[in-house]
């Protein structure tokens, strides 16, 4: 399998064992889309990555100043969903975007798995 | 003292980032991340630049934007509640011209702000377009556009200066 088949492989497998997510998206951290699992058409990925770049860029600057060690991700809780974007080694994120009621240790443990497999195959 | 807040936007490689540590007497909040494409140099702004400079009787607060489109969102807020706008534009990369103009349509479209060119890389290009050129191209009377080296703190205070006088 191809670099991009092997990431595209780990995004599908996300989507199966989160029913109900919106999408999950890999993106470089100056915002340009790797792939993406999308089961929500209005969600624009390019969008997703260009905003996930910004919110990291902008919460690294925070964790820096603060001196509290590497950022690893960032957690968005709105009124109807939630967005999660977390740091894939040093050039990489993943951001999902889920439903509000979605079970938060169910996605923390997933997600734990995919970042570690996306980070090896990158 | 309420603070007058200024914003430096363009096309990517303009000098956005460069201007603001040139000028800025604190310490520059920058969000750069390394570059996926091919853009001439290694970083690139993701979110925005900050910097402040005090003028005795006005204190600044400047933010610079990203320059690719897929940041405009960056590009309407932190233009909300600007003063004023440094567009700053690459004299040898006529190519970009067409996203400075695009920046600043999207800008001005939302925000009522002052504005100026500032042409960058004169220094460095004798065959890049001049004040008169540019001004034409984008429909401007030529006293609303200047020469500025974003290196050069001196430079950079005159651009600041001369949009001030617009304010």
């Amino acid at each position: 399998m191809s670099k991009q088949e092997q990431l595209q492989h780990q995004l599908d497998e996300l989507t199966r064992a989160l029913p109900g997510i919106k999408g999950s998206f890999l993106c470089t951290l100056d915002g340009m889309p790797v792939c993406q699992s999308v089961t929500d058409p209005n969600i624009d990925s390019a969008r997703v990555a260009a905003m996930a770049a910004t919110a990291l860029g902008v919460g690294r600057r925070i964790t820096d100043t603060l001196s509290t060690g590497a950022l690893r991700g960032i957690k968005l809780l709105a009124g109807e969903g939630r967005v999660f974007i977390y740091m894939i080694g040093g050039k990489a994120c993943l951001a999902l975007v889920v439903p509000a009621d979605m079970a938060i240790g169910l996605i923390e443990l997933e997600v734990s798995d995919v970042v570690s497999r996306l980070t090896d195959i990158l | 003292m309420t603070p007058l807040k200024l914003v430096v936007s363009g096309p990517v490689g303009a000098g956005k980032t460069t201007f603001i540590r040139s000028i800025s007497q604190t310490e520059v909040v920058s969000t750069e991340e390394v570059s996926s494409e091919e853009i001439g140099k290694t970083h690139t702004t993701v979110a925005l630049d900050f910097g402040q400079i005090d003028l005795g009787e006005h204190l600044l607060h400047i933010f610079g934007t990203p320059g690719q489109t897929r940041f405009d969102y960056m590009w309407d807020i932190l233009s909300e509640g600007a003063l004023g706008l440094i567009m700053l534009v690459p004299c040898d990369a006529p190519d970009e011209f067409p996203q400075a103009r695009r920046i600043l349509e999207y800008v001005v479209s939302r925000h009522p702000v002052e504005f100026i060119i500032g042409l960058t890389r004169t220094d460095l290009s004798a065959n890049g377009w001049d004040v008169s050129d540019v001004a034409a191209y984008f429909g401007l009377p030529e006293h609303q556009v200047l020469a500025v080296d974003p290196q050069d703190a001196a430079s950079a205070r005159r651009a600041i200066h001369h949009l001030l006088q617009r304010i």
